[in-house]
């Protein structure tokens, strides 16, 4: 998706890839689906809110056409045997890309002990006592903000 | 009203899904499963699994599906909708005014905690997963294949996980 969005963004905007990447550090410190709001922020420069609708319309169509004939199609494959046989191993393999983005997301931003220890203490909250998402991610800012605001903090 | 209550639920796992997708899956189970009983967890999986492998981005897959599963299409766009919304309140608000202090030491030390943060829980996430999706020798080594495919950067999400899918299919068929 990534590659799209720079040549939208250079054709269309004019945008070097310094400017490329700024937007991208925008739509990736926010919120959501960072190629959402890539194409979110694209389309806002190239025509206002409309071209932001736009878009977020491009990029979320084909997947929702996608999922919805697939759903089709799963419902009516409901009844075969080999069904339960995808799911099961389609549920397997998201397990091990999970597992391997967080540890993929994690080579590439912990740089130091701080970062390392927020991290894990996230993870144990979470995973060990169940507390909110929310709770979590509001102390690792507050942390973030006491902790890791001077740059050799990684 | 429904459409209203999976919109704003929506809208709110948007708006927590900080890095991508990934943070959004145990604010699906959460909000989803747990607290407003829309689905099972087994289909609450199920539709992660799925999400994961057609085109087009995770979160609105996701809505998608959950919308489609609860029974209407309309439920689906009142769901992509709310994931959607934040998208579009960040190009307007945060690449105008929030842009220029992006690289100040404050927000990016915010930022930093919050990403090491996610990373955590992505991971709790891929545990607890874990454990009602591997249950035997074959979904062991099918979930290992994926983490080895996804890893080595070679393949995107969708074609790691779709090899890795249909080699667990293969184990599973001749394992039983």
């Amino acid at each position: 998706m990534l590659p799209y969005l720079e040549e939208i963004a250079r054709r269309e905007l004019g945008a070097d890839s310094d400017e490329f990447l700024q937007i991208m550090a925008v739509a990736q410190s926010f919120p959501g689906a960072m190629g959402i709001n890539a194409a979110a922020i694209i389309g806002y420069r190239m025509g206002g809110w409309k071209g932001a609708l736009a878009g977020v319309l491009g990029v979320t169509v084909p997947g929702v056409i996608c999922a919805s004939g697939l759903f089709v199609l799963l419902v009516l494959a409901a009844e075969t045997s080999w069904l339960d046989i995808a799911t099961t191993a389609l549920k397997a393999a998201v397990v091990g890309i999970v597992l391997g983005m967080a540890v993929n997301l994690g080579n590439r931003s912990w740089k130091g002990y701080r970062n390392l220890l927020v991290g894990i203490a996230a993870m144990l909250l979470f995973y060990r006592f169940q507390i909110s998402p929310v709770i979590i991610l509001l102390g690792a800012g507050v942390l973030g903000y006491i902790f890791l605001s001077t740059p050799e903090a990684g | 009203m429904l459409f209203v209550k999976l919109y704003l639920q929506f809208l709110k796992i948007g708006l927590l899904g900080f890095g991508g997708g990934y943070m959004m899956i145990p604010l699906f189970f959460m909000d989803i499963v747990d607290r407003n009983n829309w689905l099972s967890h087994e289909e609450m999986f199920n539709i992660i699994a799925v999400a994961q492998t057609v085109p087009g981005t995770f979160a609105t897959n996701t809505a998608t599906l959950v919308g489609l599963h609860m029974g209407s299409i309309g439920y689906g766009v009142a769901a992509v909708l709310g994931v959607v919304t934040p998208a579009l309140l960040i190009a307007y608000l945060a690449d105008r005014y929030v842009r220029p202090y992006l690289g100040s030491p404050a927000l990016q030390g915010i930022l930093k905690g919050i990403t090491a943060a996610v990373i955590g829980i992505i991971f709790a996430t891929g545990l607890r997963m874990m454990h009602s999706a591997v249950v035997d020798a074959p979904t062991m080594i099918t979930g290992l294949l994926a983490f080895v495919f996804f890893y080595s950067r070679r393949w995107n999400v969708a074609a790691a996980t779709i090899s890795a899918a249909l080699a667990g299919m293969g184990l599973i068929y001749f394992f039983y």
